[in-house]
C-alpha cells in the first residue's frame, strides 16, 4: 500500500490503472501473439489499397487459376484475380461484420440482462424466457431464416448473428447484476436517494464490464467463422465482394486441381480466429471476476 | 421523550415464515448515542435495515423527527438519515475513486462543489485530501471505514445508523474508529444508533442500549447500569458475563 504513489487527478489514477493492465497483459505472450493478428488485420483492413499489388476485383482471363508465383504471390482465381490482394481486401469486410455484430449485440444484452438482474420480478422472468428462446433456437439456424427473409447481403448477415449473438451476453449481465444489485455499495448509493437508473448506469454496469469484454473478445472468433459460414452458402456477403467464406465457396469448385483458390481464405479465417481466440484468453485471465478470485 | 429523532413502535420485520424482528419498541433523543445489542441473528441489524427501508415486509411504525419515514420520499429521507455497512471492504464501489464515491450522494442531490466537499469530509475524518484519487483496493480497513463514514455524513444527515462499525476491522483500528466517530459526534451534534454484539464497545459509545434475543427485546439499560452489573434479565446477565470472559 505504501508503495503507491500519491496520485494528483482522476485522470493519472485511471491512467495508472491502464498502464498497469498493459504490463500485465505484456507479460502473456500468446496474447501478445493474438494483439498482433490484431493488429495486422486492422492495418491490412486500413491500408488495403496500398499493401495490396493488384485490383482485387479486376479480372484477367488471361492469367485464370495461376499457381502461386512471382506474379501472383498466393495465385489468382477463375477470373485471375489476385488471391492475396482479395484476401487484404476482405479483411475489411470481416471488421465490418465483428463491428457491427459485436457493437450491436453486446450493448443490447447487457441492457436487457442487467435490467432485468436489478428489477427483478415479472420485467426478469419475461426477458430471460425471451432469452431462453433464442438460446434454443440453434444460431446458423436462425441467421439462415434471417438472412432468407431479409435477403442476403452483408449487413443483413451482421444483424442475423446479432440476433444469435445478444442472448449469452443477456445472462452474463444478469447474472452479475444479481450478485451486485443487494451489494452494500449499492445499498449506500441507494439509500443516499439515487434513482435505480442511476444504479444501473453508474453501478451495475462498471461491474458487468469486465465479462462482457472478455465475453466480446472470445465472441469473436466464433462471429468470424459464423459470417464465413454464411458467405460460403452464398447468403453473406455477395460476389464480387472478396468476403472470406464465399471465396472459399467458389475455390470448392478447384479445390483438388487448384488448391490454393480456397486454402488461401480459409488460412486467413484460420489464423484471425486463432488471433481472437488468444487475444480473448489473454483478456480474460486479466479481467474474470472468478478467474481474479480464485488466484 | 419528548421529541425523540427516531421513534421505533410495535415494529414487527417479518422473512417469509421467519419473524426476525418480533414488536420491538424504542426512542432515541437527539445527540443521544443509543446501542442495540444482542448476539448474531437476533434481529438488530434487520432493525437498521428496515429503518433505512431496505426491508419491505414489515409492521409497526418508525418515525424520524415524528414523521413515518416511509412517508419522505427517499431523496429527503437520505438526508435526515444514513448508515454506515458492517463490512467496509464490501460497501464501497471497487471501480469508483474515493472521492468519487463520497461526492456522489452530493451529486446525486444536485449540491454545487460535491469534489470540493468531498476533499473537506476527507480531511475531517482525518484521511488527508490526497486519498481522494485512489481506489478501495489501495486503502486498509480502517481506511475504508473511514471513507464510509464520509459518504454517509456527506448529505449531512442528523442522525447516523452505524451496523457494527467496528467488527470487521483489527482490534487496534477498532479505537480509532470510535474515537473518530465519538469526535464527529461532538464536533457535528449527530445523534448514532449503533448495533453490535460487542458490549466493550457500545458501553464505550452509548448512553443508553437495548439487549436483544431471538428478534425481541430483552431489556433497556443505561451505560452506568450496565456498568454497576443492574441488570434485571438473566439474558443480558449471560450476556455481560460471556463477553467479559
Amino acid at each position: 500500500m505504501s508503495a503507491t504513489q500519491t496520485v494528483a487527478s482522476a485522470g493519472s489514477a485511471r491512467w495508472k490503472q491502464i498502464v498497469s493492465f498493459c504490463r500485465r497483459f505484456a507479460r502473456n505472450p500468446l496474447g501478445m501473439f493474438g494483439l498482433f493478428i490484431l493488429v495486422a488485420l486492422l492495418f491490412c483492413a486500413a491500408f488495403a489499397e496500398i499493401i495490396a499489388p493488384y485490383d482485387p476485383y479486376l479480372p484477367n482471363l488471361t492469367a485464370r487459376l495461376t499457381a502461386p508465383g512471382a506474379e501472383f504471390l498466393l495465385g489468382s482465381d477463375e477470373l485471375g484475380r489476385d488471391i492475396l490482394s482479395r484476401v487484404i481486401y476482405g479483411s475489411r469486410l470481416t471488421l465490418l461484420i465483428v463491428g457491427l455484430v459485436i457493437l450491436t449485440s453486446a450493448p443490447i444484452g447487457l441492457l436487457i440482462g442487467v435490467v432485468s438482474g436489478t428489477y427483478g420480478g415479472w420485467l426478469d422472468a419475461f426477458f430471460m424466457r425471451v432469452t431462453d428462446v433464442f438460446l434454443a433456437v440453434p444460431k446458423l439456424l436462425l441467421a439462415l431464416a434471417f438472412v432468407a427473409a431479409l435477403g442476403p447481403g452483408i449487413v443483413n448477415a451482421a444483424i442475423a448473428i446479432t440476433l444469435t449473438a445478444w442472448p449469452p451476453y443477456a445472462r452474463m449481465a444478469r447474472a452479475e447484476a444479481l450478485a451486485v444489485r443487494n451489494s452494500d455499495y449499492v445499498n449506500a448509493v441507494r439509500l443516499a436517494g439515487a434513482s435505480e437508473f442511476h444504479i444501473i448506469l453508474y453501478h451495475i454496469i462498471p461491474m458487468c464490464m469486465s465479462s462482457v469484454i472478455v465475453r466480446m473478445t472470445l465472441d469473436m472468433a466464433g462471429i468470424i467463422l459464423t459470417a464465413a459460414g454464411l458467405g460460403f452458402i452464398g447468403l453473406g456477403a455477395q460476389p464480387p465482394m472478396p468476403e472470406w467464406g464465399a471465396m472459399i465457396s467458389t475455390g470448392r469448385k478447384f479445390i483438388f486441381d487448384q488448391w490454393w483458390v480456397a486454402t488461401v481464405p480459409g488460412f486467413a479465417i484460420f489464423i484471425v480466429s486463432l488471433g481472437f481466440n488468444l487475444l480473448g484468453d489473454a483478456v480474460r485471465d486479466l479481467l474474470d471476476p472468478h478467474l481474479k478470485a480464485r488466484s | 421523550m419528548t421529541n425523540p429523532i427516531l421513534s421505533v413502535k410495535d415494529l414487527s420485520v417479518r422473512f417469509g415464515a421467519a419473524t426476525v424482528v418480533d414488536d420491538v419498541s424504542f426512542a432515541v433523543a437527539p445527540g443521544e448515542s443509543f446501542g442495540l445489542v444482542g448476539e448474531s441473528g437476533s434481529g438488530k441489524s434487520t432493525i437498521l435495515r428496515t429503518i433505512m427501508g431496505l426491508n419491505q415486509d414489515w409492521s409497526g411504525e418508525i418515525l424520524v423527527d415524528g414523521q413515518p419515514a416511509a412517508s419522505d420520499s427517499r431523496r429527503k429521507f437520505a438526508r435526515r438519515v444514513q448508515m454506515v455497512f458492517q463490512d467496509p471492504y464490501a460497501s464501497l464501489h471497487p471501480r469508483h475513486l474515493i472521492g468519487k464515491a463520497i461526492a456522489e450522494p452530493m451529486r446525486i442531490h444536485g449540491m454545487d462543489n460535491a469534489d470540493a466537499r468531498a476533499l473537506d469530509l476527507l480531511d475531517l475524518i482525518g484521511l488527508g485530501r490526497n486519498f481522494a484519487y485512489r481506489y478501495p483496493h489501495e486503502l486498509s480497513g480502517g481506511q475504508r471505514q473511514r471513507v464510509a463514514i464520509a459518504r454517509a455524513l456527506s448529505l449531512s444527515p442528523k442522525l447516523l445508523l452505524l451496523d457494527e462499525p467496528t467488527s470487521a476491522l483489527d482490534v487496534s483500528v477498532q479505537a480509532e474508529i470510535l474515537n473518530l466517530l465519538n469526535t464527529l459526534r461532538k464536533e457535528l451534534n449527530l445523534t448514532f444508533v449503533i448495533v453490535s454484539h460487542n458490549l466493550a464497545v457500545v458501553s464505550y459509545m452509548c448512553d443508553r442500549l437495548m439487549v436483544m434475543q431471538n428478534a425481541r427485546m430483552v431489556e433497556n439499560v443505561t451505560r452506568a447500569q450496565l456498568r454497576n452489573g443492574e441488570l434485571k434479565a438473566d439474558y443480558t446477565r449471560d450476556f455481560v458475563a460471556a463477553s467479559r470472559l
